[in-house]
């Protein structure tokens, strides 16, 4: 087996897509036009509310960790697609291949847990007291608009805000390494299978 | 062979330890592990608001201008535009948010007198810059230009006809940076011109 170029892309695109996440979060929410903006990435998550942006340390050390590890995970993928056929080179496989998808599933399921369930309890935390429950519907993608309790304001007063979220290209670059990582050990696995049966 | 899989290992562990203490040592050492899930700018916010006991300063650090909110808006001019029969009113205003604007989208409400209603629109959006303070101008046009004319003719200073104090305001609609605030009854317009005043 010369070169393995599934595992060559894939740790390219893990490269580029930590890159890409310092312009581009994985997941946006905007609440308003910007008033409130929720930026979820693994590797450099963040929200801003009225033009200043906060991070939250614990979160920052995980995004931190979860960087070093994806960028790890490709170089080791880019020396192994280079040199399939080592000794060394199926741990390198080993070590490398997983990193994207073990982000992508982590990140996938924060996400839903976050949109269905800690997004709202935090709004309903901000309109506590208020008499009737809002209408609390936070988009994975899309927009739509949040009604918010009418007694909030002030009577016969209703207030709404729109709410738009989407998934950015570093999201689909992260999903296109992950895809690739797989391909690269299902082609190894042939390859390695080929070799074998050949030399016998 | 054996020695790759220990550095990979290594690799692994130096990688998930080394960014995760960085963080919770220094907070665990201070004694306080609230350090975690704040954002540093808040909590050097609440502790220069506690030392200084300074809102401004506090505030800016959050992106707000108290001085915003102390000044409302001031009416420089209301003229009605015979040419293109709107209504234009020119405001002195500070916009409180030191780093977003603020735009105004849409803004109508309805006049509505007995039977008789017309709706008044701003005719096209309005944006202040963030941390601006200047005059700015709303042209607002209506369903009823000769109403909104005779409109602003009492709102200018005009002798109040009678069936002024009849005059009530409702469907209103206004979208400001996306948050969108309907009210369908906001009673008399002579009653909310005093509250205006008293404010």
């Amino acid at each position: 087996m010369k070169r393995n170029w599934f595992a060559f892309a894939a740790g390219v695109l893990m490269l580029t897509a930590v890159i890409s996440s310092l312009s581009a979060p994985w997941w946006r929410l905007q609440v308003g036009e910007n008033l409130i903006v929720v930026d979820a990435d693994p590797f450099y998550a963040s929200f801003s509310i009225l033009g200043v942006r906060y991070f939250i340390p614990i979160v920052s050390a995980m995004n931190a960790a979860a960087a070093a590890l994806f960028v790890a995970g490709g170089v080791t993928l880019i020396i192994y697609a280079l040199k399939p056929a080592k000794d060394y080179s199926r741990r390198l496989l080993s070590f490398g291949w997983k990193r994207p998808i073990q982000v992508l599933t982590v990140f996938i399921i924060m996400l839903a847990v976050m949109v269905r369930y800690a997004a709202p309890a935090a709004i309903s935390m901000i309109a506590h007291g208020a008499s009737a429950s809002a209408q609390i519907d936070v988009p994975l993608t899309g927009s739509s608009m949040m009604q918010l309790p009418e007694g909030i304001l002030d009577a016969h007063v209703k207030v709404a805000v729109a709410l738009a979220a989407s998934f950015t290209h570093s999201f689909y670059l992260g999903a296109a390494a992950a895809a690739l990582s797989i391909a690269a050990r299902i082609c190894h696995s042939r390859c390695a299978g080929n070799a074998k049966a050949g030399a016998a | 062979m054996g020695n790759l899989k220990w550095i990979l290992n290594a690799v692994t562990c130096l990688c998930l330890l080394v960014p995760i203490l960085y963080v919770v040592v220094p907070c665990v050492l201070s004694g306080s592990l609230l350090g975690l899930f704040v954002p540093p700018q808040l909590r050097a916010a609440l502790a220069d608001l506690t030392q200084t006991r300074s809102l401004n300063s506090t505030l800016a650090a959050l992106g707000v201008n108290l001085r915003g909110f102390e000044e409302p808006p001031q009416v420089v001019s209301l003229v009605f535009n015979e040419s293109t029969g709107n209504a234009v009113i020119e405001l002195k205003i500070t916009n409180p948010l030191i780093y977003e604007r603020i735009t105004v989208n849409q803004f109508s409400f309805t006049v509505r007198n007995g039977t008789h209603s017309f709706t008044i629109q701003l005719v096209e959006p309005v944006v202040v810059e963030a941390n601006w303070t200047g005059i700015v101008s709303l042209s607002f046009s209506s369903t009823d230009p000769e109403a909104l004319r005779g409109l602003v003719k009492i709102l200018g200073g005009g002798e109040w006809p009678d069936y002024v104090k009849d005059l009530e305001i409702c469907n209103l609609y206004a979208d400001v940076n996306g948050i969108v605030i309907q009210a369908s009854d906001l009673g008399k317009l002579s009653e909310l011109l005093d509250k205006l005043a008293q404010r």
